[in-house]
C-alpha cells in the first residue's frame, strides 16, 4: 500500500523534469516572443522573475502547487493551456477505459472459470493453441475487422464518432479482447491449480453443489492472483485506448497525445502522463486493498520486494 | 489429477517453426529484390493473381513484395530490442537476486515502482522526448520492456539462491562468479527463453501499432502497421490490403506466444515430476 506514495513522488518528479527540461532557456523564449533584445541583464532579471535560479527540490514545489491548482503550462504547438486541452477530453477516455475494463474483466475472468472447470482432457491441447493465437491479434486489426464486417459489410453498428450506445460496442470489444484473453489465460490456470486443492476434494465430498464450490471456494482462492493482474490491466487498458481512439474517431484524450507525441509537445505529454497516472496508481491500489481484504495474511506495508 | 496433458513435441516444434518464420523474413528481400517502393499508377488496387500473388495496393506497389521487405524491418527492431533488454534484465535480475538485503530492496523497489505505469505509456513517453526514428524506437521499447524481465529473472534467481547446491558450492568456498556462472545462470536459461520468445510477440504487436499511429517507420518505407493503416481507407475495394499484413503479424506473435508458452509448460512437468 505504501507503494503508492514513492510512485506518485516518481511520477510527479517525472512528469516535472519532462516538462520543463524542453526546449532550451524559457527566459530567452520569454523575450525573444515580446521582441526585446536579450541582454544579459534582462536574462539575469527574466530568469529570477521567472524562479529559474532556484535549486531544483523549490522549482519542483512550486510546479507541484501549480499542478495541484491545474496549472500544467501552456501546450508548445497550440500555447493552449494544458489543463484546457485534456480537460475537454478526459470523460470519453474514462467511459471508453470503464467500460473495456467491465467487459475485460466480466468477460475473461467468466470464460477462464468456466473454461477450467468444464475442461476435456482431450481438448486442454486446443484451447491453449487457440489462446496463444488469439492473444496475438493486435487490438487495431481486430479494431479494422470489425469495421469492415459489422459496420461496412453488415452495417449493424455505427462506425466512428460518439452518440448513442451503439457507438461504444466496437471500440470497446476491440480494446478489451486483448486484456481479455491475458484475464483468460491467468484464470484459467489459477482455478487450475486451486482444483488440486485438499479442501476443493472435501467441498465435493461433503455434497456442496458445484456451482456453490465453484464460487465460494475455488474462485475465492483463484482471485489472488488475479486481483493484481485485473489491477494492472486498467491501465494497460487506460492507454491502449490511445490506439483505438484514433481509429474509430472517439474524441478522448488519444488524439491529443498522439499528436504531442509526434509534435514533441512535451508539456502536454508530462499532462497526460500525470492525468493517466493517477487513476492507474488509484487502480493497483484498490487491487492491494482488494488483496488485503481477500487474504489479510498479506501485509499492506511490505510491498516491495515483498512478493518474489 | 495429473498434470496437463503435454507431448514434448511442443519444445521444438513451435520454438522451430519461428526460427523459420524469422529466418525466412530476414532472409527473403535478399531473393525478392525488386523495389518494394515501386509505384505502378495502371495497377492500383489489383486483386491477387499470377504476376502479383497477393496483389497491389493503392499506389500499384506488390503487397507481397512490400510484406518482406517490410517485416524484415520490424523483426530486425525486434530481435534488438530482445537482445538488449534481456541483457540488461539480466544483470539487474541476478544482482537483485543474488545480492539480497539493501541493493535487493532499493532494485525490487525501483522495478515496481516502474511496473506501475502501463508498457505503452511509457514507450510513448520517451518517444515523445526523443523524437521518432529506430534508435529512439529501440530505446523507447527497452526501456518499457526490461523492468518485467528483471522482476522475473530476480525471483528465478532468488529460488535458485536459495538452494541446496548453491549453499553446499558456498560451503566448499566456490568463488561468487563460479556460483552465478556454473551453477545460477545454467538454471534460468529456460525462463530466459521463455520471456525472450514472449517479448518478441510483444515487441512486434507494439512496433506495429506505433507505425498503425504514424510513430514508427515512416512512409513510403513499407512496415507492416503502416501497411494496415494505409489499407483502412480502400478495405471495402481491396480487403486484401488488410488480410496480408494482419495475418503476418497475428502468424508471427502466435508462433512466438505458442513457443514461450511450451517451453514454460515443459518446464513446470519437468518441475513437478522433481
Amino acid at each position: 500500500m505504501l507503494a503508492a506514495l514513492p510512485t506518485l513522488l516518481c511520477l510527479t518528479m517525472l512528469v516535472f523534469v519532462l516538462t520543463t527540461s524542453a526546449r532550451g532557456d524559457p527566459a530567452l523564449i520569454l523575450l525573444e516572443q515580446s521582441d526585446q533584445p536579450a541582454t544579459p541583464e534582462l536574462l539575469a532579471f527574466y530568469r529570477a522573475e521567472l524562479g529559474l535560479d532556484d535549486p531544483l527540490p523549490v522549482r519542483y514545489l512550486r510546479w507541484l502547487g501549480n499542478a495541484l491548482q491545474g496549472d500544467l503550462g501552456r501546450s508548445f504547438l497550440t500555447q493552449r493551456p494544458v489543463t484546457d486541452m485534456l480537460a475537454e477530453r478526459v470523460v470519453p477516455t474514462l467511459t471508453l477505459g470503464l467500460v473495456a475494463f467491465a467487459v475485460a474483466t466480466l468477460g475473461g475472468v467468466g470464460l477462464g472459470a468456466l473454461l477450467a472447470t468444464s475442461r476435456q482432457p482431450w481438448a486442454d491441447l486446443l484451447v491453449r493453441l487457440a489462446l496463444c493465437v488469439l492473444a496475438a491479434i493486435p487490438s487495431f486489426w481486430l479494431a479494422i475487422g470489425l469495421i469492415f464486417f459489422l459496420g461496412v459489410q453488415w452495417r449493424l453498428l455505427p462506425v466512428a464518432g460518439q452518440g448513442s450506445w451503439q457507438h461504444i460496442v466496437m471500440p470497446a470489444v476491440a480494446l478489451s479482447f486483448g486484456s481479455m484473453v491475458v484475464m483468460l489465460r491467468l484464470t484459467r490456470s489459477a482455478v487450475l491449480e486451486v482444483l488440486r486443492e485438499d479442501y476443493v476434494r472435501t467441498a465435493h465430498a461433503k455434497g456442496l453443489a458445484p456451482r456453490l464450490v465453484t464460487l465460494r471456494h475455488i474462485l475465492r482462492n483463484a482471485a489472488l492472483p488475479l486481483t493484481t493482474l485485473i489491477g494492472m490491466r486498467f491501465g494497460t487498458l487506460l492507454t491502449g485506448a490511445v490506439i483505438i481512439e484514433s481509429i474509430f474517431a472517439w474524441p478522448g484524450l488519444g488524439s491529443v497525445f498522439i499528436t504531442a507525441v509526434a509534435g514533441r509537445d512535451l508539456p502536454v505529454i508530462g499532462g497526460y502522463i500525470l492525468l493517466i497516472g493517477l487513476p492507474i496508481i488509484a487502480a493497483n491500489l484498490l487491487a492491494d486493498v482488494f488483496c488485503h481484504a481477500l487474504d489479510p495474511r498479506i501485509n499492506l506495508a511490505d510491498t516491495a520486494g515483498g512478493r518474489a | 489429477m495429473s498434470a496437463q496433458q503435454r507431448l514434448p513435441w511442443e519444445g521444438f516444434v513451435w520454438p522451430g517453426l519461428l526460427v523459420l518464420f524469422v529466418v525466412g523474413v530476414l532472409l527473403a528481400p535478399a531473393f525478392a529484390t525488386s523495389d518494394p517502393n515501386a509505384i505502378r499508377m495502371d495497377k492500383r488496387l489489383a486483386a491477387p493473381d499470377a504476376e502479383h500473388l497477393l496483389g497491389t495496393d493503392h499506389l500499384g506497389r506488390d503487397v507481397l513484395l512490400r510484406l518482406l521487405h517490410g517485416g524484415r524491418a520490424t523483426l530486425a527492431i525486434g530481435l534488438a530490442t530482445v537482445l538488449l533488454s534481456m541483457t540488461l534484465a539480466l544483470v539487474v535480475g541476478l544482482v537483485a537476486g543474488y545480492a539480497k538485503g539493501a541493493r535487493d530492496v532499493a532494485l525490487s523497489g525501483l522495478l515496481d515502482m516502474l511496473l506501475t505505469l502501463p508498457g505503452l505509456l511509457v514507450t510513448l513517453a520517451i518517444l515523445g522526448v526523443l523524437g521518432t526514428g529506430t534508435l529512439p524506437l529501440i530505446l523507447a521499447l527497452i526501456g518499457t520492456a526490461w523492468a518485467g524481465q528483471a522482476r522475473l529473472l530476480r525471483a528465478a534467481t532468488l529460488a535458485i539462491r536459495n538452494s541446496s547446491y548453491v549453499e553446499a558450492a558456498r560451503a566448499i568456498g566456490a568463488r561468487q562468479s563460479h556460483i552465478l556462472f556454473r551453477h545460477v545462470l545454467p538454471n534460468i536459461v529456460t525462463p530466459l527463453f521463455v520471456l525472450a520468445s514472449l517479448e518478441l510477440a510483444e515487441v512486434l504487436l507494439v512496433v506495429s501499432a506505433l507505425s498503425f499511429l504514424g510513430l514508427g517507420a515512416q512512409p513510403p518505407n513499407a512496415d507492416w502497421g503502416v501497411m494496415l493503416a494505409e489499407s483502412r481507407s480502400y478495405f471495402a475495394q481491396a480487403p486484401w490490403l488488410m488480410w496480408a499484413p494482419g495475418v503476418c503479424i497475428v502468424l508471427y506473435s502466435a508462433l512466438a506466444n505458442l513457443a514461450g508458452d511450451s517451453l514454460q509448460t515443459l518446464r513446470d512437468q519437468s518441475l513437478r515430476r522433481i
